[in-house]
């Protein structure tokens, strides 16, 4: 599609009287491979492209998305969208020069050879298994994905970007008898496959193998409420969900959200800085322009305790009187874009790890969390606990077999009582109205006072 | 490209035995927040899952347009896959199934839902009322260089409802349903009956942290079923990834627990006449009266076994319709049964996570009322209940009649389960 097409399409939307429109185009190269049974089981790859129109009035959203992109598609979609706005003036819509903020890798995907991906593949199957006689299995998966895009709306923005991604994940089987574990691992970044200069992935693989087999032995564990250290890294997806979520403008606007209200206020204790950051360089959840084509910032969203910021996109950004920071995300062009979290990570502090283990009678230490979920309405949330160890007398002790945390926003951020200077970066995915889409999130080591440890008796 | 040309151009590339699955979707999903629109989409795609052989190899590619590029990254692939078994090519002897495309309008949706706002004024405390009706169509066909061209399809509508309560507590409680015929929602007493179930859930109080009798209802308990998919999977299995693995043929669970896939069941949503590898698809028992009676195939898993695909070939090794098979009680009368416990109607968050589907361990975030004498009384504080899935569909004592699709692969009555660990 070129410019010219983009301003014909756009003007037709706005030819009724809509508000604003918007028009993103997308071609997206996934290319996964995997490595199971010691064997590459399979190379998926998948092309597609495609094309997302939003039209807006007022509060109101239409958002239709397809892949057919012949001319007489587009505007029957369009004018079918049309039906939904009143009449009212049109407005003439030109377009900018294209701005091309397209970020350039050194080791692109394509010229990586595939044979060097297979050795990576097996070398990884090799060094897991070396480990221990009880690994019974190893899935290694390489995932590349190159996004191109480009966005052209009707105040007149026309921008192409990208984003290139690539993520190793290990997961390591051991059995013993009837029991049996697993333990997993990541090495991800918004790069190419410059990513393998900047892990140890040999070390984190052998660690990763050693604890599934010490997990074999692992205990049963009565829940309750308990004190908690949670190490650094991956622990991040309690602020991810517990407010992080709540923070976003979906929910903020609407007012559904228990943060609604707290721009000013209090609502951690003073050792929490929580912060959203899409800028970071080369991190999984870093691009250069959003997916409305604006910049992506560095927001401070509580600083010190206090709510300082909400994540804010362009349509949501009119009804809460606030301007756009850069957060309008999607998973493809399926999906209309809204306010998403990038990379978000809680300010290092000053505390001790030994002084947080030290400091518990029993508790529990939280080694590596899988996922969670949070209720931004009532802030009520959960997250999985893959690796846990029981803190007793002051000294970590056996590990705890299937443990979940669940809590609420508000509580959970006045529990936080020691925060050290740790501070880790772990990928993954969150899923939302947009889709899912590509997230870090960071913490250092955290002790909480408090949490609902659910356990078996 | 069409596909002629497409075939065409593959066989002077030296390409043959091209077969390729098209899956064509469109649709209409429509939000309202307080009687007011949120958002109205469409959709409308069309991807092709592509297999073919070069140079004696199987190889395989998703995409959503055929262009030469396409063809030129098939032959690419080609000679970086170690993929050496022979993929199956459908022959002109199958079922074919066309129907016209469906074209969607979700007007007279989007109206009732918004005149669904005016229930809003018999209860003081409802802070919002969300309402959500998707409408899709789902064309899959599959067609290949050896003529073969065929079709399965669904037309499915799914009506949420998600309602927050405030007044000291807070709470959000949401259900949903999945239909092939959109007339057989009733859009108010399904919201009534949501609305209802908040107000009590918002009157809550924490449990005591220890084993209670539950009931799970028909929504978490097909979502909890549908890991066994997983945990019978050939692949899981080949891979010594399950904790079915080695129990085929053997009493795991309760002999109370009989769980069926019926993928050529029309009334239900996930009927398909054949997979997306074009295998026709077959009913079959998974667990017979708590016996493992079969594990699942896709076409590559079964050449490998030396057997036949179970049809059950979509990407990944799923199931479609797969239910537990009901009993006779109504939900009322599974409460009765319980009489003091508690009746588990939602969970929050992920289930891949909940559920190890290696070692069977359980860990779920879940919502529900407390229950005395038979009667939903208030509700609970989000509690976490920590179990197997061995002792869970073990321990069953009664299953209900209540049986409900939410989603295509996966459904079951309420069940009544007696000593799980709950923690508050």
């Amino acid at each position: 599609m070129n410019k010219k097409d983009f301003e014909k399409y756009l003007n037709l939307a706005v030819s009724t009287g809509a508000d604003f429109a918007e028009l993103y185009y997308e071609k997206i190269y996934d290319k996964n491979y995997n490595l199971i049974d010691s064997k590459l089981d399979q190379i998926a790859s998948n092309n597609s492209i495609g094309l997302g129109i939003r039209i807006t009035k007022d509060k109101e959203s239409f958002y239709s998305s397809t892949n057919d992109l012949t001319n007489d598609n587009i505007e029957n979609i369009i004018k079918k969208m049309l039906k939904n706005i009143p009449e009212a003036k049109s407005k003439k819509v030109l377009l900018t020069d294209l701005v091309d903020k397209t970020k350039k890798v050194k080791i692109p995907h394509d010229l990586y050879p595939v044979e060097k991906k297979k050795d990576l593949l097996t070398n990884i199957d090799k060094i897991a298994r070396n480990e221990s006689e009880l690994i019974n299995q190893v899935s290694v998966s390489i995932i590349e994905q190159d996004r191109d895009f480009t966005i052209a709306n009707s105040d007149g923005k026309y921008i192409k970007s990208n984003t290139v991604l690539t993520r190793i994940c290990v997961t390591v089987f051991a059995e013993k008898g009837a029991e049996k574990q697993k333990e997993f691992v990541d090495f991800a970044g918004g790069i190419g496959y410059e990513l393998l200069e900047k892990h140890n992935i040999e070390e984190e693989v052998t660690k990763v193998a050693k604890t599934a087999v010490e997990k074999l032995d692992a205990v049963d564990f009565k829940g309750g409420e308990l004190p908690v250290v949670i190490a650094p890294g991956f622990g991040a997806v309690i602020f991810h969900e517990a407010c992080g979520h709540g923070l976003e403008a979906t929910s903020v606007a609407p007012k559904l959200s228990v943060f609604s209200d707290d721009l000013g206020k209090k609502v951690a204790t003073p050792k929490v800085t929580l912060i959203d950051d899409g800028t970071i360089e080369d991190a999984w959840g870093s691009s250069i322009i959003d997916d409305e084509g604006n910049k992506t910032k560095k927001n401070v969203l509580i600083e010190k305790g206090v709510l300082k910021n909400y994540l804010v996109d362009q349509f949501n950004s009119k009804e809460m009187k606030m301007s756009s920071n850069g957060c309008g995300r999607r998973q493809n062009y399926k999906y209309a874009t809204t306010s998403r979290m990038s990379n978000t990570y809680l300010a290092p502090g000053s505390d001790k790890v030994e002084d947080m283990i030290k400091s518990i009678k029993l508790g529990v230490f939280c080694e590596r969390l899988s996922g969670g979920s949070v209720n931004t309405a009532t802030g009520d949330f959960n997250f999985a606990v893959d690796t846990a160890r029981l803190i007793k007398d002051g000294k970590i002790d056996k590990l705890l077999k299937g443990i979940t945390l669940i809590g609420n926003s508000k509580d959970i951020l006045n529990n936080v009582e020691m925060i050290s200077d740790d501070l880790q970066i772990s990928a993954g995915y969150c899923g939302s109205r947009s889709g899912m889409i590509p997230v870090t999130i960071g913490q250092p080591t955290i002790k909480v006072s408090k949490i609902l440890v659910g356990g078996k008796e | 490209m069409n596909y002629k040309e497409f075939f065409k151009k593959a066989q002077e590339k030296g390409i043959t035995n091209i077969q390729i699955t098209e899956k064509e979707n469109h649709g209409s999903n429509v939000k309202m927040l307080n009687g007011e629109l949120d958002y109205l989409n469409s959709f409308d795609s069309i991807g092709y899952n592509i297999k073919a052989e070069y140079n004696e190899k199987t190889v395989k590619l998703d995409c959503n347009y055929l262009a030469e590029d396409i063809l030129d990254l098939l032959i690419m692939k080609s000679t970086a896959t170690d993929s050496s078994y022979a993929d199956e090519y459908l022959e002109k002897d199958k079922n074919i199934e066309k129907e016209k495309s469906i074209d969607i309008d979700v007007s007279e949706e989007t109206k009732k839902l918004k005149e669904l706002d005016k229930l809003k004024t018999n209860y003081k405390n409802l802070d919002a009322l969300e309402t959500y009706f998707t409408e899709s169509y789902q064309n899959t066909r599959i067609i290949n260089s050896k003529g073969v061209d065929i079709s399965t399809n669904s037309h499915l509508s799914t009506f949420a409802v998600e309602v927050l309560v405030k007044d000291k507590e807070i709470t959000s409680y949401g259900k949903d349903i999945l239909t092939t015929n959109k007339k057989d929602i009733n859009f108010e007493e399904f919201t009534k009956d949501v609305i209802e179930k908040a107000v009590i859930q918002n009157n809550k109080e924490k449990l005591e942290c220890r084993k209670y009798n539950i009931i799970l209802d028909n929504d978490v308990a097909a979502r909890i079923i549908s890991h066994l998919g997983i945990m019978v999977a050939g692949d899981s299995i080949r891979n010594k990834v399950s904790c079915l693995e080695n129990k085929l043929g053997k009493q795991v669970f309760s002999k109370k627990l009989t769980i069926v896939e019926e993928p050529t069941n029309k009334k239900y949503p996930g009927y398909r006449l054949f997979d997306d590898e074009g295998t026709k698809t077959i009913d079959k028992i998974i667990i017979d009266a708590g016996k493992v009676n079969n594990y699942l195939y896709n076409v590559k898993e079964a050449k490998i076994k030396d057997i036949k695909s179970t049809g059950n070939g979509y990407g990944g090794i799923a199931t479609r319709n797969m239910y537990v098979k009901p009993g006779d009680k109504s939900v009322e009368e599974l409460l009765k049964d319980l009489d003091n416990g508690i009746y588990i109607t939602d969970f929050m968050g992920s289930m891949r996570s909940a559920i190890n589907t290696v070692n069977g361990q359980i860990s779920l975030q879940v919502f529900g009322f407390i229950v005395e004498n038979g009667k939903i009384i208030k509700g609970f504080v989000p509690a976490i209940m920590t179990t197997t899935i061995f002792e869970l569909l073990s321990n069953i004592e009664e299953i209900g009649s209540d049986l409900v699709f939410n989603n295509t692969n996966s459904a079951s009555p309420s069940i009544l389960i007696k000593d799980i660990s709950i923690a508050s």
